[in-house]
């Protein structure tokens, strides 16, 4: 596989190995926190046969703080699965809210990293399309590495979905910088060809603070 | 000797903060790059221990801002990224023997503490 001979793939390897790149990093900090607790209980042990008390309330501290982080290891690595198990679903019918969730999830560290907090909607189950989830979930990572860098510490960006007549529309607001955006030749040609082949509309609206994508409520592309 | 942790993980810093208490290295910590310049605003650091990558700015970022104020100040770098472009921009900085990867071995942590601090050759070989 090239860029040339299959461009929509390199374009999905290509947000495939960043989405992975980021969690293999998160999931190296839990295992760091986990690493450095259980070297705390070494070093504690020592410490209590050499004559130093050493506390049950102690003991419980250290093995909830690496409970909590198996636990957050767990979740990364249970979004991580459903993340690489999305490349082999075909188009169908979704959810489009909580796919919106899903990605902001996925997206959270970059977003935190800028000290930007990525905001979505409560669970209504009553924005729907069809259309192929990671590829979608890419377009969406795309946009969000348009927008990020613009926004500042303490920014907050918000992500919906909107059913409308004869579209399913994604909204990213509360956006500064877009004017720039514009200028930067947004969509290029890795989104036009995401854009394509999930038959959405880009619309970026500096005025509005605001990038919509107008899904159709089901692809005629086969997935 | 008084050593700065610099880690947006709490927790992580915070263990790794006793564990180097216990090693008899004194070791203060801040989860942001902009809580770090306030502590070496107050209080004098021999050697910062950075992660490369924290909240809303680098840690090589973080590194010459520290500098600035600190002359003289060693650095050690860590990392749980694991990527070649960051060993690369890593060692450009920090140098080879100065850039571990997490989970660390604090012995091996310690080891390159005290080298950097004794300033010999040990600590500033590429």
């Amino acid at each position: 596989m090239s860029a040339t001979s299959d461009p929509i793939a390199a374009v999905g390897l290509q947000f495939f190995g960043q989405v992975a790149a980021s969690m293999s990093h998160e999931i190296k900090n839990c295992l760091a926190i986990i690493n450095e607790n259980a070297g705390l209980l070494q070093d504690l042990a020592l410490m209590a046969e050499k004559g130093r008390p050493l506390t049950p309330e102690r003991l419980k501290a250290l093995a909830e703080k690496m409970v909590g982080q198996v636990r957050r290891a767990d979740t990364i690595v249970r979004n991580l699965s459903r993340f690489a198990h999305s490349v082999e679903e075909p188009q169908k019918r979704l959810d489009i809210g909580e796919l919106l969730r899903f990605t902001a999830e996925l997206a959270e560290r970059r977003a935190t990293m800028k000290g930007i907090t990525l905001q979505t909607a409560p669970d209504t189950g009553t924005v729907q399309a069809t259309s192929i989830p990671f590829f979608l979930e890419n377009l969406i990572w795309c946009c969000l590495d348009l927008v990020l860098p613009n926004q500042g510490h303490g920014a907050k960006v918000g992500i919906r979905a909107e059913a409308e007549a004869e579209a399913t529309c994604i909204r990213i607001s509360g956006l500064k910088g877009l004017e720039h955006a514009a200028a930067a030749a947004f969509p290029g040609p890795r989104e036009r060809r995401l854009l394509a082949l999930l038959e959405i509309e880009l619309t970026v609206n500096p005025a509005a603070a605001e990038v919509v994508l107008s899904l159709p409520t089901a692809i005629t592309a086969a997935g | 000797m008084r050593v700065l942790l610099v880690d947006d993980e709490k927790e992580l810093v915070s263990t790794l903060a006793e564990r180097l208490a216990f090693r008899g290295i004194t070791a203060d910590w801040a989860a942001s790059g902009e809580e770090a310049l306030r502590m070496i605003a107050t209080r004098t650091y021999d050697l910062a221990v950075l992660d490369v990558k924290i909240p809303r700015m680098s840690g090589l970022e973080l590194q010459k801002a520290l500098e600035r104020q600190c002359p003289g100040m060693k650095f050690v770098f860590v990392t749980g990224h694991g990527s070649e472009e960051d060993f690369r921009s890593g060692i450009a900085r920090a140098g080879k023997a100065n850039y571990l990867i997490k989970p660390v071995n604090i012995e091996a942590l310690v080891a390159k503490i005290h080298a950097l601090t004794a300033d010999t050759p040990e600590g500033d070989a590429p």
